[in-house]
């Protein structure tokens, strides 16, 4: 409605259809932003995986000279940079993306070229990131890029340059994201899906998401600071002038401990909606695990400074912070006893997806005890900067978020792609991911303890570590193995594939009502949510006694049935004559009050190529900065042509 | 306490819609009523209701109401670097700057941004992010000036 | 006047779960990440203050007259934007449109005056890579002065799309570049002529700014007349709210400046060398 009466030539046609490449481009459905997302961040993620690998070829053996220490330090550098953004956040991405709508009873998200923006920002940026590999120069002051380390002073090279661009433009992609988030699960649930009845998986987006809108703006503004420091000769990190490398530390930590609940919420969430599917039982404490999630949220600020017990904040700083961060272990406790006690009694089903969640759970709680050993500040000064602070991340971020993912995955593979994985390689998968998990992290508490620390390319044979280190990087290929067997587990599915069927997992919220994969407008007909679990309860209405109060399901199933109305079967038809057109919008704008009113016209946002040149224009700018002045001009010849294409077009959703 | 809450209603007093008690659908109609469409849908009758509810003789704030306002914010303004000039002030300098400064920021966004007048959940959520971003600066300032050592 | 504050705005209930328009609730999130954004750059601020190991040091270079010109210029726009809105929502163009180009107007003094400043303070040998004042000063302003430039963009966009026919863009066009062409014209005259406003209009007599400054009011006087004949009776409001969530911004980095004017200069500007500085003497006049 902006446009007024102004037109402007278009350039480009508007992209229209659901096939061949250009439909993937232009593309503002969010189960397809979520497929790219997904792909993308897998691809990434066997990058990032090959990085471990080579360290852990390097240090399997001691004195081994496989590796230069410089190429090491870039190796660990990219390995926790890839691993964080462009591999935890975007899988988690995937998966907000893929399920939110669908949870939450809408069509789409709130603002679907945004959420287009926001997948292609990320593309760009993680190619930025890793375009440093081709040019030689790859990014080698740690992930946390501690200044002025990482100034230019003491790095002349571009790669953390190429670091802090990536990041920026990274930054971008997630704030878009997480704000589109929030909106849509603020906005667009559908009738009678109130706050309260949200599944958990949507739950903890809605946390992460606000973390994210509100962390990464500091990772932006250190980020900016570094940036003007290696680019323009600032002072914010140069010692010369006065700056102070601790300002730094706190500044990459205020964004970097949101940053580790931003990781691990959406995997939280994932488990919290396998185990009830699989224990046949409603999740235990509903309540409790949604407000321990925003607890977290909160508390996730005020503990960043446990990343620097060891610089010297001083005894009231340091007990402080060690008494906040032991304090968060209390609503993460509380979410490990609701999963539990979600399983306890339940009958529970042994399938791929509810052993990730299995193994997530345990793995989780074994990360959390290490993670309050260190949030006690002297232990934390024995521990810091050993192989123990890496066991440690590792049991939360591989151990709890990646095992997290994968349980999803299997969980949601049959919904987003109609087929199933198959359930025989799929526990293979599972026991070789977890077995090699812990072989390779598992030592690491040791060595850690005996004082191995992190980050240095090798070590001296006589320090009894060596067994340790051989046995890690043997894990480590275990799970390269079942990595490799999950990538077989998906060809082989879709080769043979086994039809999934709407429902396969007698699952409970609403993305299991509709078909697998499900149609472009996903509900033919908007739900009426009555109930919490409110599919579960319609398709076992005999069990709402049962759960009654304990539960809180309301209204009667019986209530609102909604299915044999009148007006459902003309949303069919509309539906399939739309699918016949192959194109849902041919209006443009104008002619689209005939349905405005009625029940049944679906209406879905027209694609748009705009997102894509905005965000590729984003990423020449920035990159740009790096090689030569026209290419900023380019860049910014995208932007200003994306955005007013992008404000231009009309929305007639 | 009392009286914080007195001030606080009294800056942020809302019309809410009661976001939170959602349902607004009584659940057995199996009509949403307003009808559910899609994402954005229904622009033009959005416009149109919007140009009902906007001409139909609801009273607003005038524009001489706001023009007090602004009036107000360049006596505040005055008044700052008026107490700038200052130099016996001692340990009330800053303090008085940062509540002048407070109140500016208060009168613009309370009534400028109308979320005096505007639905709860737009001071919730910008409110949010503006504690967590004071509190969390004002702890990174505090170890930097009064924690540290 | 309490009795006005009282009576609400009617708002229409939009067709979301909540009632609230989506784009709406994405500007106020949006503004809840930008003060983390602005906060971490004020708390650098903070933290290198009195930290300068070389001058110029704050109190050698702030000029508090100057700032607070500029200051009260950002928050009259302020002003000038809710009556902007208030126009377009009482569906009056002609009064909403003036409204919005004087709030891009005032925000455009306001660069002006960031761009005099920062002229002056390079100037007095303070740049962003002389000592950690510099470094925090420049870029906090700048990225201000850069939410400012996008906020003027954003609205002179408003204005065209208020404007739909021919006759009414050709007076926007005439009016914003007659604006300019006068800014332009001063500033220009005020940086070769030193700062005293009658040094300044002796210099522009004879320059090639003096054309500049003549064609500049008769642009801004002719677009000004033109727009006044057009744009009575049509139907706007359906851009209010589009209006409304610029104006969001808007007043936003407004109360991004009353901080900065605040902390930065006001409770700064006496700031002299730290214990252990170099001293610094200030360059004569250029």
């Amino acid at each position: 409605m902006t446009t007024g009466t102004i037109t402007i030539p278009r350039i480009v046609p508007r992209p229209k259809g659901y096939s061949g490449i250009w439909s993937w481009v232009g593309t503002v459905d969010h189960k397809r932003i979520g497929t790219l997302y997904f792909f993308t961040s897998i691809f990434w993620f066997l990058t990032g995986g090959l990085e471990a690998l080579l360290m852990r070829l390097q240090l399997a053996q001691p004195e081994s000279e496989l590796i230069s220490p410089e190429v090491y330090n870039q190796l660990f550098t990219m390995h926790g940079t890839v691993m964080v953004f462009l591999v935890v956040m975007p899988l988690s991405a995937a998966f907000f993306n893929w399920l939110i709508p669908l949870q939450i009873g809408a069509r789409d998200v709130a603002f679907p070229r945004l959420n287009a923006f926001s997948y292609w920002v990320f593309l760009f940026g993680s190619i930025l990131l890793n375009v440093s590999w081709l040019v030689g120069d790859a990014p080698n002051g740690g992930w946390f890029g501690y200044a002025p380390n990482s100034g230019s002073l003491y790095n002349p090279s571009d790669g953390m340059t190429f670091w802090v661009l990536a990041l920026g433009v990274l930054g971008v992609a997630s704030i878009a994201a997480g704000l589109n988030f929030i909106v849509t699960i603020i906005n667009l649930r559908a009738p009678g899906m109130s706050m309260f009845r949200l599944p958990v998986f949507t739950w903890m987006t809605m946390v992460t998401s606000v973390l994210i809108v509100l962390a990464l703006p500091v990772l932006a503004v250190a980020g900016i600071q570094l940036q003007t420091d290696r680019l323009f000769g600032t002072n914010f990190y140069n010692p010369v002038a006065g700056g102070d490398p601790v300002l730094w530390q706190h500044m990459f930590w205020l964004f970097g401990h949101p940053e580790v609940y931003i990781l691990i919420l959406p995997a939280m969430g994932i488990v919290s909606e396998i185990l009830p599917v699989f224990s046949r039982k409603p999740l235990f404490g509903y309540e409790f695990v949604v407000f321990a999630g925003i607890v977290i949220g909160f508390m996730g600020w005020f503990v960043w400074s446990h990343h620097m017990f060891t610089v010297g904040l001083g005894p009231a700083a340091n007990s402080a912070f060690a008494v906040s961060t032991m304090a968060i272990a209390i609503p993460t406790g509380v979410k490990v006893f609701n999963w539990l006690g979600t399983a306890w009694g339940g009958s529970i089903r042994f399938t791929t997806p509810m052993l990730f969640a299995l193994g997530f759970i345990a793995m989780f709680t074994i990360g959390g005890l290490s993670g309050v050993m260190h949030a006690s500040a002297p232990s934390d000064a024995q521990q810091q900067d050993t192989y123990f602070v890496v066991a440690h991340f590792h049991y939360v971020l591989f151990g709890g978020a990646m095992l997290g993912i994968f349980g999803g995955i299997y969980m949601w593979w049959p919904k987003i792609f109609g087929w199933k994985l198959k359930e025989g390689l799929g526990k293979v998968v599972f026991w070789l991911m977890f077995i090699g998990f812990n072989l390779t992290f598992f030592p690491m508490h040791w060595i850690g303890m005996d004082g191995m620390p992190r980050r240095i390319s090798t070590y001296p044979s006589d320090m009894g570590w060596n067994g340790s280190n051989m046995a890690a990087t043997v894990g480590a290929f275990i799970i390269a193995l079942s990595i490799l067997m999950w990538v077989i587990n998906v060809y082989l599915s879709w080769r043979r594939q086994e039809a999934a069927g709407d429902d396969p997992w007698d699952g409970r919220t609403l993305e299991w009502s509709i078909p697998s994969p499900p149609p472009h407008y996903n509900f033919a007909e908007i739900p009426v949510v009555e109930n919490r679990d409110d599919f579960w309860f319609k398709k076992h209405p005999e069990l709402v006694a049962e759960y009654e109060g304990h539960h809180g399901p309301r209204g009667s199933p019986e209530g609102a049935q909604v299915d044999d109305d009148e007006e459902y079967e003309d949303d069919l038809e509309f539906a399939d004559e739309e699918d016949a057109h192959g194109v849902h919008a041919e209006h443009d704008g104008d002619d689209s009050h005939g349905d405005e009113h009625g029940h049944g016209g679906i209406h879905l946002p027209d694609m748009s190529y705009y997102p894509m040149i905005l965000a590729a224009g984003i990423a020449l700018a920035m990159g740009g900065l790096l090689s030569e002045y026209w290419v900023i001009g380019i860049g910014g010849g995208l932007i200003t042509w994306g955005l007013l294409g992008w404000s231009f077009e009309p929305v007639n959703d | 306490m009392g009286l914080i809450a007195r001030i606080w209603n009294a800056l942020f007093y809302h019309r809410a819609n009661d976001w939170w008690l959602l349902p607004k659908t009584p659940l057995s109609d199996p009509e949403p009523d307003p009808a559910y469409e899609g994402p954005l849908g229904r622009t033009t009758a959005i416009a149109k209701q919007w140009l009902t509810a906007v001409t139909s003789g609801d009273r607003h704030a005038t524009p001489w109401y706001y023009a007090w306002v602004g009036v107000i914010l360049a006596i505040i303004t005055l008044a700052e670097v008026w107490i700038f000039t200052f130099e016996t002030l001692g340990p009330w300098f800053v303090p008085l700057l940062l509540i002048l400064s407070l109140m500016k920021f208060i009168l613009v966004v309370a009534f400028f941004m109308h979320l005096r007048f505007d639905n709860k959940l737009f001071s919730w959520i910008f409110g949010f992010g503006f504690l967590i971003g004071v509190a969390v600066f004002l702890a990174l300032l505090a170890l930097f000036f009064k924690l540290n050592g | 006047m309490t009795e006005a504050a009282h009576t609400a705005h009617h708002e229409p209930v939009e067709d979301t779960s909540t009632g609230l328009n989506n784009r709406k609730l994405l500007m106020w999130a949006f503004l809840a990440s930008d003060v983390m954004f602005f906060g971490a750059f004020i708390a650098t601020y903070l933290v290198y203050r009195n930290k300068n190991l070389e001058g110029p040091y704050p109190n050698q270079v702030l000029d508090i007259p100057v700032t607070s010109v500029s200051t009260f210029v950002l928050l009259m726009s302020s002003l000038a934007m809710v009556l902007a809105l208030d126009g377009i929502r009482r569906n009056k163009k002609a009064t909403g449109r003036f409204w919005i180009l004087s709030t891009a107007a005032l925000g455009s003094v306001f660069l002006g005056f960031q761009v005099f400043e920062f002229n002056e303070f390079v100037h007095l040998g303070l740049t962003p890579q002389t000592n950690l004042f510099g470094t925090t000063f420049y870029i906090l302003t700048g990225l201000h002065g850069t939410h400012v430039t996008i906020g003027v963009i954003w609205l002179l966009f408003m204005a065209l799309v208020v404007s739909p026919t021919p006759k009414e863009r050709w007076g926007l066009v005439l009016a914003v570049a007659g604006f300019y062409a006068t800014m332009l014209s001063v500033l220009a005259g005020i940086f070769t002529g030193g700062d005293s406003s009658l040094a300044v209009i002796s210099t522009l007599v004879g320059y090639p700014a003096m054309l500049l400054l003549i064609f500049g009011i008769v642009g801004i006087f002719g677009g000004v007349t033109i727009l006044a004949q057009t744009g009575h009776g049509d139907q706007t409001s359906h851009q209010a709210l589009d209006l409304e969530i610029a104006g969001l911004y808007w007043h936003f980095v407004d109360i991004v400046w009353i901080v900065i004017f605040t902390v930065i200069y006001l409770i700064s500007a006496a700031d002299g060398m730290p214990p252990g500085g170099v001293p610094f003497d200030l360059p004569a006049k250029h």
